[in-house]
């Protein structure tokens, strides 16, 4: 069976849901702290994933201590080696800090994840938003390939979220977008709350050049489940949660589903 | 139109410094800071009133200054701040981010509450130490790059695509 590590910094508080996501998406899964150098060098594992929630109080700024970490060089060395990598949320701004994505030049910091641009509104953003899968990312990407350009509903959770690149590069950024903020039917997002942060390009999730790394915002671990889905929710999956029996709500996959069994699908996860 | 400034620090040890401080002492730099402290630096275009306009916001809201856990001051340019080793070598670098919903967020807060501001600046003021007889123009070519993170080990205090960084001067 093949296996994921997931890397806990201190303050890193989804790592369990995470890893019990990957379990029971056929992939065994286990939990190392940021320190557990020696012990993951020797045990490498087929992926990696770095969870949400906060990495050393998010000091300075969001995702920057952890990314000083000696942890992140194997990281490092295992994303060049072309294992799939995934950050979702504090994890993704660890692997902005890292220069691991976008990744032009590895180790660069080339792009960052700013605070939250909405009009009349500042700091620490929560609730459901639409996501879209490009179609190049569909065919590249280990954490997107069982997506289709069907639109999923996510939750996010965040204050530092929004994409930022130089003007030089927008263009180039085009190439590596992996999801995008959209509208409920999956038309482009017009502005705040379809793209809840101000994210350039309304991008969502961004890859490294060869699609193995993926720094994402959103919690897809938070709606693997139909039961997290709320009720109310309007849009298709909305309208299976209030339509399922209980034994449905409770066996049947949640929109967040799709990344972890595309990594399953990628791995040969039967 | 006046353009004031506050500076508004913790009582205690700030968190954000000393675990700042550590990470420099990883990276194992040949003239790192041997002290570092951080300040909230606001800076208010006044349209009347002064000091004594922002004297009187910063008792109004608490979001500005908490004065259970913070303190602050007017700074003087160009002097030691509270809290400072006099004989040290001190820096002062200023970061800001480029699009800074806080700042205008808080700019039409405060007009719509009858505030005469004009406008608000948010920042971070990162105050660096270095040991006495350090060259004045060495340290503060050292506490540039250290302030600026272009690659995973180099600089800290800012990303360069989103955020600014200015002398304190």
């Amino acid at each position: 069976m093949p296996r994921a590590a997931v890397i806990r910094f201190p303050g890193s508080n989804c790592e369990f849901e995470t890893a019990r996501v990957l379990k029971r998406s056929g992939i065994d899964s286990r939990i190392y702290n940021w320190n557990d150098i020696d012990l993951l060098s020797y045990d490498r594992a087929d992926a990696y994933v770095l969870p949400g929630g906060f990495s050393f109080q998010d000091r300075i700024r969001a995702g920057v201590i952890a990314s000083r970490e000696s942890i992140m060089d194997l990281i490092f060395e295992e994303a060049v080696n072309g294992k799939p990598i995934l950050g979702i949320c504090n994890g993704a701004q660890v692997l902005l800090e890292s220069g691991l994505v976008p990744g032009w030049k590895p180790g660069s910091v080339q792009a960052a994840l700013a605070g939250n641009l909405a009009p009349g509104r500042s700091g620490y953003l929560s609730g459901w938003v639409n996501l879209k899968a490009e179609p190049e990312a569909i065919s590249k990407c280990p954490w997107l390939c069982a997506m289709t350009e069907e639109p999923i509903p996510v939750p996010i959770a965040h204050a530092e979220g929004r994409f930022v690149f130089r003007e030089e590069d927008i263009k180039k950024v085009k190439n590596h977008i992996g999801l995008t903020y959209c509208g409920e039917s999956g038309t482009p997002a017009d502005g705040w709350p379809e793209n809840p942060n101000g994210s350039t390009l309304d991008i969502a999730a961004l890859m490294n050049t060869e699609g193995n790394v993926l720094a994402m915002m959103p919690h897809p671990e938070r709606c693997f489940n139909l039961w997290q889905v709320p009720p109310g929710m309007d849009g298709p999956w909305g309208e299976l949660r209030r339509n399922s029996s209980m034994k449905d709500i409770e066996e049947h996959p949640g929109p967040g589903a799709v990344i972890f069994k595309s990594l399953a699908k990628y791995l040969g996860v039967e | 139109m006046d353009s004031v400034q506050i500076a508004v620090r913790l009582k205690t040890p700030d968190p954000q410094a000393v675990t700042a401080l550590n990470t420099i002492k990883a990276m194992r730099l040949q003239l790192p800071p041997i002290k570092l402290q951080r300040h909230e630096l606001w800076e208010f275009d006044v349209a009347e009133g002064g000091r004594d306009t922002v004297c009187e916001l910063v008792n109004h809201f608490t979001d500005i200054v908490n004065p259970n856990k913070q303190m602050w001051i007017f700074p003087e340019k160009n002097s030691s701040l509270a809290g400072e080793d006099k004989e040290l070598v001190w820096v002062g670098v200023v970061v800001r981010d480029f699009s800074d919903s806080v700042s205008s967020n808080w700019t039409a807060l405060l007009k719509r509450r009858g505030f005469p501001v004009e406008s608000l600046r948010y920042g971070v003021l990162w105050r660096f130490g270095y040991m006495k007889d350090t060259d004045e123009a060495l340290a503060a070519k050292m506490a540039m790059d250290l302030s600026v993170s272009n690659t995973r080990t180099g600089g800290l205090f800012s990303n360069p695509v989103s955020q600014e960084v200015s002398f304190w001067t």
